[in-house]
């Protein structure tokens, strides 16, 4: 009996999965890549949870993978989504009949750089693009190219901080209201059922 | 155990909601006009008891309340159970609507289940109920895993793997609702004993 319950107490330790109510996942693009966000709260990550990235139009599945220990699964743009302009649906499965999915739209993306640039982005390289005229060897689309990857790896926290207030648990005001819509429905209930005084 | 929208295939689908909608019909054609209230209260408990979580190391579940509502309500447990879990789908976004049925069921219908079992055992006071109540409450939680196991079997993570994640996860839940439907039951037998139907049947001659 004891062994039994040691094995349980290890069981349970081992066990990673955790049992929630529903799975958030949200997407957004950073540089070249996208990346995705899987968890079932704010502290708690998707461990090897399925990803499915499809296209929104076809329905075809351009790739799959699995989230990271920090629930986080990060794929380079598809190439034929950018061919064909369509959205990207991505679907997490993340076990236990927990599923959820989200679309990024196909303009966030379009304009994407090809392949990671890396670029070298040091302040004194962002100062002096900002404060000296473009000197004739720089093109404009080189400056295009350098100010977009930069704005995208300052606006990327931002971005993602946006969407992740859109994933908010329930509040008190939920909690109540449906408390509230609970006893309202015996209400009703009692109306019908009440003996008619004669 | 609050399976999401998009994973289950049509057929399962509609046999939940079957089922859930002939229980529920069971249900309010045995809902006394007295005990509306009782059901409304275990209907907002239920409604408020997935947002109780418990910690079991690095992962954690949330409180069912199923078998308590079986215990105190009986059949009536399928209509409180359907709105609390309606109401969870639309404010919280837990489960969702199409998986309404099969949610619904998966929850009372072992709590159902487990009640009309030790129902017997109940009816004796003393050690025995609080036995058969503690049993009531940790028995609907495992059947409400088995069951959403079940309705799993025909995806891609199978039966098995299901059911084993499920329990293990479920343990703890399982102790925690078994000593909180013991300790309601005996303290609601000593102070309100006309809430439990059996209860009172014992003390106040039987009940139809």
């Amino acid at each position: 009996m004891r062994s039994f319950f040691l094995f349980l107490a290890l069981a349970l330790l081992g066990q990673t999965s955790a049992q929630a109510h529903r799975v958030n996942v949200f997407a957004y693009v950073e540089g070249a890549d996208i990346v995705v966000e899987c968890s079932y709260s704010k502290s708690k990550r998707v461990r090897n949870g399925a990803v499915a990235v499809l296209d929104a139009v076809s329905g075809e599945t351009l790739l799959k993978g699995t989230t990271d220990d920090q629930g986080l699964f990060r794929f380079p743009v598809p190439p034929q989504a950018r061919l064909s302009g369509s959205d990207l649906r991505i679907l997490l499965q993340a076990g236990e009949g927990h599923q959820n999915e989200w679309i990024v739209a196909a303009k966030e993306f379009m304009d994407a750089p090809p392949l990671s640039p890396a670029p070298d982005l040091t302040p004194a390289a962002e100062a002096k693009t900002a404060q000296t005229p473009p000197a004739p060897a720089l093109s404009r689309s080189d400056v295009e190219e350098v100010v977009g990857a930069l704005l995208d790896a300052r606006l990327a926290p931002i971005k993602r901080e946006l969407l992740e207030q859109r994933q908010r648990g329930p509040e008190l005001r939920e909690i109540i209201g449906g408390i509230g819509w609970i006893f309202g429905l015996v209400g009703v209930a009692a109306y019908f059922k009440s003996r008619p005084r004669v | 155990m609050h399976i999401s929208e998009g994973v289950l295939s049509p057929a399962i689908l509609g046999l939940g909601a079957a089922l859930a909608v002939g229980g529920t019909a069971i249900g309010l054609r045995r809902l006394d006009y007295d005990r509306l209230m009782t059901v409304a209260i275990l209907a907002a408990a239920f409604f408020v008891g997935s947002l109780i979580h418990i910690p079991i190391g690095p992962s954690s579940a949330h409180l069912i309340l199923n078998g308590l509502l079986g215990v105190i309500l009986g059949w009536a447990a399928f209509p409180a159970i359907l709105v609390a879990l309606m109401l969870q789908s639309v404010l919280f976004q837990y489960g969702g609507f199409t998986v309404l049925g099969v949610n619904a069921f998966n929850m009372a219908f072992p709590a159902v289940l487990s009640f009309a079992l030790l129902r017997p055992f109940l009816y004796r006071p003393g050690r025995v109920r609080a036995v058969a109540a503690f049993c009531c409450g940790a028995l609907s939680v495992a059947g409400a895993g088995l069951l959403t196991a079940a309705s799993l079997a025909f995806t891609d993570q199978g039966f098995t793997q299901a059911a084993q994640l499920l329990f293990l996860a479920h343990v703890p839940v399982m102790i925690v609702e078994g000593i909180v439907t013991t300790l309601t039951v005996s303290f609601l037998s000593r102070v309100r004993p006309e809430i439990l139907g059996f209860a009172h049947s014992f003390e106040g001659g039987p009940r139809a």
